[in-house]
């Protein structure tokens, strides 16, 4: 008996996993890019552009600004989930440049009380090397649970 | 250490011997037993509703060992916001109970244990209407996503089983159980697992109520 007693006292000792869920505002996946410069002496530095518009290419639809002539070292954008390819259209009022991402992607769950989230692999980017230096991809898995340091494509100025 | 073929053999040396060694003037049952698990009925009356059946066999092969098997099937439905999810399938345990009760009457069958299962799952699971909102480029539905996975879990066993009447027995078991390969499928997280449970969670716990009848074919 008293080994049924230890045993049974055990197991409730070992940890349960159930965990809390907080959700996202939405279930979009977000590719987070970064802007770079590289510095006289070489060196790789982050930038602040001012003046900064950014929109994405919408196929039948009127352009819509994901931002609006501000300044900015990153931009948040989000990816479509109906098409391959995802365009934007980046501009500080000078130049101008559109970057051409091509992806893959799929709906996955998050989990049951934040319900189902879009998830891309980011295959191919380009751009139309207008004003855009250089791209460089930091990480090509893109999905609805953002971390807050996430970083998924350098872009040179 | 010992080999298998060294314990199977002493473990039917003193089957045989047993009685005749103590001398015992009492004989015990052995025979197959055959149990219904009452517990999947909870089921029944929870939200989601998990639907399921489950049968045990088992069979005292060497004195306090029991060889287990069972068998069982579970299925249940649920909405998530709008997304209507469904997931069932069958699945089987194999394992062995090891009764600690020492009873000095081998004609009573009683018994404390502790064991273990290996189980497995072949299951398909559902979702249909998922839409991920997008104001900026348009919501994206798809009408259903659907896999049939194969789960697989370890249970730690402690239970306790009653002869309430010659060769009737009832009996109760905690279990604890983890998850082997708990990314069967990256998209889709399972909310059911036929004989384990939530997907989502790597360890639960899990209990079962059986009434039981043993079929006489032995006394030694």
């Amino acid at each position: 008996m008293k080994y049924v007693v230890l045993l049974l006292t055990l197991l409730l000792l070992l940890p349960s996993c159930a965990t809390q869920d907080v959700c996202d505002d939405d279930n979009q996946a977000y590719m987070v890019t970064k802007f770079k410069t590289i510095e006289d002496d070489g060196l790789i530095g982050d930038t602040i552009l001012s003046g900064m518009t950014i929109y994405g290419i919408r196929e039948g639809k009127a352009d819509s600004l994901l931002y609006d002539s501000i300044s900015m070292s990153k931009a948040v954008l989000p990816l479509d989930p109906n098409n391959d390819i995802t365009r934007f259209v980046l501009s500080n009022g000078i130049s101008m440049d559109t970057v051409i991402l091509t992806h893959s992607s799929e709906v996955y769950l998050i989990n049951y009380t934040c319900g189902f989230g879009s998830r891309f692999s980011l295959e191919q980017y380009t751009s139309a090397w207008d004003w855009i230096l250089e791209l460089e991809l930091r990480e090509g898995k893109i999905d609805a649970e953002l971390d807050t340091d996430e970083e998924h494509l350098w872009i040179y100025f | 250490m010992r080999s298998i073929s060294g314990y199977i053999f002493s473990g039917l040396l003193l089957l045989c011997l047993l009685p005749s060694v103590y001398g015992q003037d009492t004989l015990r049952t052995y025979g197959p037993r055959i149990g219904i698990n009452l517990a999947p009925f909870v089921g029944f009356f929870t939200d989601p509703q998990v639907l399921g059946a489950e049968a045990s066999l088992d069979f005292e092969l060497f004195p306090n060992l029991y060889p287990v098997f069972e068998l069982g099937y579970s299925s249940m439905a649920d909405s998530i916001d709008e997304v209507s999810y469904h997931s069932g399938g069958g699945y089987a345990r194999l394992g062995i109970d090891y009764n600690f009760l020492d009873l000095k009457d081998r004609s009573q069958h009683h018994a404390i244990t502790a064991g273990f299962r290996y189980g497995s799952s072949i299951f398909s699971h559902r979702a249909e209407n998922i839409t991920v909102e997008s104001d900026y480029w348009g919501d994206y539905f798809i009408d259903s996503y659907e896999n049939t996975l194969n789960g697989h879990w370890i249970e730690l066993v402690g239970g306790i089983t009653a002869e309430v009447a010659k060769n009737f027995f009832i009996g109760w078991s905690v279990r604890y159980k983890i998850l082997l390969n708990p990314d069967m499928d990256p998209q889709m997280v399972p909310l059911l697992i036929p004989g384990y449970g939530d997907g989502s969670l790597n360890r639960v716990f899990g209990f079962s109520y059986s009434v039981l009848y043993k079929i006489p074919i032995i006394k030694k």
